[in-house]
């Protein structure tokens, strides 16, 4: 396990492909949304899965957490949830003659929001808040939150009686949306002839250990990026807001998540320099849900940003 | 625009400014009396004070009537708010109050402005190369406090401002320089505003008495460049005719009542000496030329002692070009009433200087025997020739002839001269300059206040009057090699050549920048402007022309600057390393390989590969370096670059796809 600081820029890289290598033994056939869902740890931003129920939410953001030595909590959002449910509250204690603060499940390091679209907005911004300040204000006190800090939020696509589906504007929140969508063949042979998941989960041990997750973070900020770089990025940004595509285009927020993810992305790909490469990987998970098509359109967002992805000339 | 304006001024802003203020008035506080100094510092601390907190703003009902005290109080000091100094008083207090009353954005423009301004004021009182040195750094730091409270961005940096300030002002220069060349020029000082009397400026008095001009002689300040058109002549023969004292009141040589010459009767013995005097402003009237003058100068006239003397005050710089002869007979009738003047002895002063004289007119038939005996005297017997002479009482010439015998160019002077009336022979003092120290860097005279020299002149029947200089016969060496010579213990040494010759040629250089500064900025008027437009050969004559010059050369210059705009800010050329792979690529592309311009070097490899069974390691390998160079750190370097140059030029597209 890396466990001593300071590690070097090679040790850390080697521990970042151990960790993703064991989250690949327990969510089979997903490389791609594993790696998307670390890298979204590692650029410190927060992740929303949104799928049918029983593709393995739950125990992606599980292994996530087992695998980085995370504190890991869970919330089940449910239409009677209330914010002090997800904060904590301040209770009298007798014996005390004072009031103490019982700390709510959002004090870990990864909080997974399972179907954040049940609950009311009231209890929705509580959480989104907390995501975006890293802490929360009790009572009037206000509380930092643990770092690193990660919440994998989970939206039920369909089923939508009785839902409040967040709205894009509380969706850039999100650094990124992953969609996990059914195993392939193969995956699923495996997964039904192997372990049980919990039973796996309980054997993983971690391999990267907190103190090291925030350092990794802090070296990620100083992945190079050149002026060539920042162009492409700008041309993609820019082709979103031109073109008739979407009724709005992506903002100066979502065009500095996309170039964190791009830093965390060149980071996991062993370069300290960021390449249209890496841009390319994220893009699609950062800005589809930040994006809404005009309803003349056919076609989904998903496959518009594709067609900017092969649109945009690499500067 | 219009809300930024009146947002309230923040604590840097303020302190800014009063900085800005303070070094703007810096020395005004020199030329003005001290309450309104004073008065402006304590607005300062005050708004200071308040803008920290720790005072409250001064209320209008109270700011009001000071703003009425605060006129009169000027008014009560000079009677006048009229001219440049009670002007100067006004403007100061008045924005003093301007400091108590600023609140927001537009007060603090408003004094930024005020600095610029009160920063101009400095040269209606003086325009040395000095103050001129200072308002460039003054405008500077004005003008980068402009800068700083214009400019919202807090992570623009003191010094990134100071930057933009010093830019602004650089590149304001050509545009300054046009403007002073090319500007309309009228004659005389701006406004008249400096023919004001100038007090405590040194120079030669209009009277003499003991002890005078040694105070002079430790002043090493510059009373006039004298550039030579002909040979220079020597040393003992630079006799700097300044004003003739014939009146003696026992202790105390004054100047006569003028008569202006008629004409100048005298005979040339040597070819005339040309020079041009660049004088510095003196606060008098008289003008200095070489022992003696032929010539006489638009405004003004020469006196019957052959005196020049300007019609106005010398307030302001002044050049004058003359001609003198050095060695010469002048006309030999002098009135009766002039000649009883210059014989005037004080009855009950100095008995035994009359005495000696007296004695000597009996021994002696000729008045030359009497000169040369006079001289005799003080070569032959311990005269000491000092800077400091022992004070001396109400009988000064009895008293440093018979006891004390030590004195300076004064003495020498003033006793000779009496002894010279106690035998009956006419006799006045001359006051000026002997000598002068060669600036070989510019290759002309400098006269300083060190130089001032007093001596006589007697009158000889049939040769009129003779220039004697008893200090010559006490002290040859004052004459021949100038004064440090003499005094080689006393004082310190002034003549710039005497010191260490690196500094010697240090300072020889500086002089000759501050002539330069005196000729060619302070004299520029409209003959010197017109002579140089018309060497410049543009034909550039009438006002009108000048005007036109004036916009053309402005277009040309801020024309200029745009270009140097544009030519920095044009698309930049595309780098050698992407040609080479602008080149590859089209190569590839006429095999059949084609690259998207939306794919990244590797996603095209890879579909060649996959789609077109193209595998080259080569390839691949020239698209790693050229990622490396376009986006890591540190790659641009020509190494790499080299090393990319190669692989590049290395490479041939496979002639048979490989297949596996």
């Amino acid at each position: 396990m890396l466990d001593q600081t300071p590690l070097t820029t090679k040790q850390m890289q080697q521990g970042i492909h151990t960790a993703i290598q064991q989250i690949e033994q327990i969510i089979v056939g997903k490389p791609r949304q594993i790696r998307l869902a670390v890298c979204c740890l590692l650029s410190s931003g927060h992740c929303l899965i949104e799928d049918l129920p029983g593709v393995g939410k739950t125990t992606l953001a599980h292994a996530i957490a087992t695998v980085f030595n995370l504190d890991f909590n869970r919330i089940q959002f449910t239409s009677d949830l209330l914010p002090a449910d997800i904060l904590g509250v301040s209770i009298f204690d007798p014996n005390k003659q004072r009031f103490t603060f019982h700390p709510g499940p959002i004090f870990a390091n990864c909080v997974l929001a399972d179907e954040l679209n049940r609950a009311t907005p009231k209890t929705q911004s509580a959480l989104l808040e907390a995501m975006e300040e890293h802490q929360v204000s009790v009572e009037g006190q206000t509380r930092p939150l643990q770092e690193p800090f990660f919440v994998i939020g989970t939206q039920n696509p369909l089923d939508q009686a009785g839902t409040f589906p967040l709205p894009e504007s509380q969706l850039d929140r999100f650094m990124m949306r992953i969609n996990l969508g059914y195993p392939d063949e193969q995956a699923e042979r495996q997964l039904l002839a192997g372990e049980s998941r919990q039973h796996l989960l309980k054997e993983t041990a971690a391999v990267i250990e907190l103190q090291a997750v925030i350092e990794l973070q802090k070296m990620i900020q100083n992945v190079h990026v050149s002026e060539s770089l920042l162009d492409y990025v700008q041309l993609l940004i820019n082709a979103t807001r031109d073109n008739s595509r979407f009724v709005f285009g992506l903002s100066p927020r979502a065009a500095l998540a996309l170039l964190k993810a791009a830093r965390a992305w060149a980071f996991m790909h062993d370069r300290d320099y960021v390449e249209p490469a890496d841009v390319k990987a994220v893009f699609s998970a950062v800005s589809c849900h930040r994006l809404l098509a005009h309803e003349r359109h056919s076609k989904n967002v998903q496959d518009l940003v594709e067609d900017i992805l092969n649109t945009t000339p690499i500067p | 625009m219009h809300r930024i304006a009146e947002e309230t001024a923040d604590k840097q802003a303020i302190l800014a400014v009063s900085l800005s203020f303070v070094v703007a008035m810096f020395p005004h506080f020199f030329h003005l009396p001290l309450w309104v100094s004073g008065f402006a510092l304590m607005a300062l601390a005050w708004r200071g004070a308040q803008a920290r907190g720790w005072l409250w703003a001064m209320p209008k009902w109270l700011l009001v009537p000071l703003v009425l005290v605060g006129g009169i109080s000027v008014f009560a000091q000079y009677w006048t708010i009229v001219g440049r100094e009670p002007g100067l008083a006004l403007l100061t207090v008045m924005a003093s109050f301007k400091f108590l009353e600023s609140k927001t954005h537009r007060d603090i423009l408003i004094l930024v402005f005020l600095c610029y301004f009160l920063l101009a004021t400095h040269f209606l009182f003086g325009q040395t190369i000095y103050i001129a040195v200072y308002m460039f750094i003054a405008l500077i730091i004005i003008t980068t406090t402009l800068v700083s409270i214009n400019q919202r961005d807090e992570n623009v940096v003191l010094s990134d401002r100071l930057k933009v300030a010093s830019r602004l002002i650089v590149l304001s220069i050509p545009i300054m320089i046009i403007l002073f060349i090319l500007v309309p020029r009228i004659p005389g000082p701006i406004w008249g505003i400096t023919q004001e009397q100038r007090g405590g400026v040194t120079g030669l008095s209009d009277s003499m008495s003991p002890g005078q001009i040694s105070d002079l002689i430790t002043s090493n300040e510059v009373a006039f460049r004298v550039k030579f058109d002909t040979d220079i002549p020597s040393q003992e023969q630079l006799y700097w005719r300044g004003p003739v004292m014939v009146n003696f009141n026992g202790r105390t040589w004054k100047q006569a009542k003028h008569r202006e010459l008629n004409s100048l009767n005298l005979t040339q013995t040597s070819n005339p000496s040309r020079y041009t005097v660049t004088l510095e402003p003196h606060g008098k009237n008289w003008l200095f030329g070489l022992d003696i003058p032929t010539q006489i100068l638009p405004d003004s006239y020469m006196s019957s002692e052959y005196q020049l003397t300007s019609n106005k005050a010398i307030n302001d710089l002044k050049r004058y070009s003359l001609e003198s002869t050095l060695q010469y007979r002048l006309e030999v009738n002098e009135s009766f009433d002039y000649l009883m003047l210059a014989s005037q002895f004080p009855d009950n002063s100095n008995p035994k200087t009359w005495a000696l004289g007296q004695q000597w007119a009996e021994q002696f038939d000729s008045d030359f025997s009497i000169v040369q005996q006079a001289l005799q005297m003080f070569r032959n017997q311990d005269y000491v020739y000092t800077l400091q002479p022992p004070l001396l009482g109400q009988n000064s010439s009895d008293e440093f002839l018979f006891s004390t015998r030590r004195g300076f160019c004064e003495h020498y002077a003033s006793s000779f001269a009496l002894l010279m009336r106690a035998a009956g022979i006419p006799s006045r003092i001359v006051t000026g300059y002997q000598g002068g120290e060669y600036n070989e860097v510019g290759e002309y005279l400098i006269v300083r206040q060190s130089d001032a020299h007093a001596w006589t002149e007697v009158w000889i029947d049939d040769l009129g009057w003779i220039r004697v200089d008893p200090t010559a016969a006490v002290s040859p060496d004052r004459i021949e090699s100038g004064l440090d010579q003499a005094l080689n213990d006393t004082l310190a040494n002034f003549k710039i050549g005497k010191r260490n010759p690196l500094i010697g040629q240090l300072l020889y250089n500086w002089d000759n920048i501050q002539r330069s500064w005196n000729e060619w900025v302070l004299n520029y008027d409209p003959r010197k402007q017109a002579r140089f437009l018309n060497q410049l050969g543009l034909g550039i004559q009438s006002w009108g022309d000048m005007v036109i010059a004036l916009v053309i050369c402005l277009m040309l210059i801020t024309g200029g600057y745009w270009m140097v705009g544009w030519y920095r800010d044009r698309p930049a050329k595309p780098a050698e390393y992407e040609l080479l792979i602008n080149r590859l690529l089209k190569k590839l592309a006429r095999s059949g390989y084609q690259r998207q311009p939306s794919e990244y070097m590797d996603e095209f490899l890879q579909r060649i590969k996959q789609e077109q069974r193209y595998h080259d390691e080569h390839l691949a390998q020239i698209f790693q370096v050229y990622n490396k160079i376009k986006y890591a750190r540190g790659y641009q370097k020509p190494t790499v670059l080299k090393r990319f140059r190669q692989l590049v030029n290395s490479w041939q597209l496979k002639g048979d796809n490989t297949r596996k």
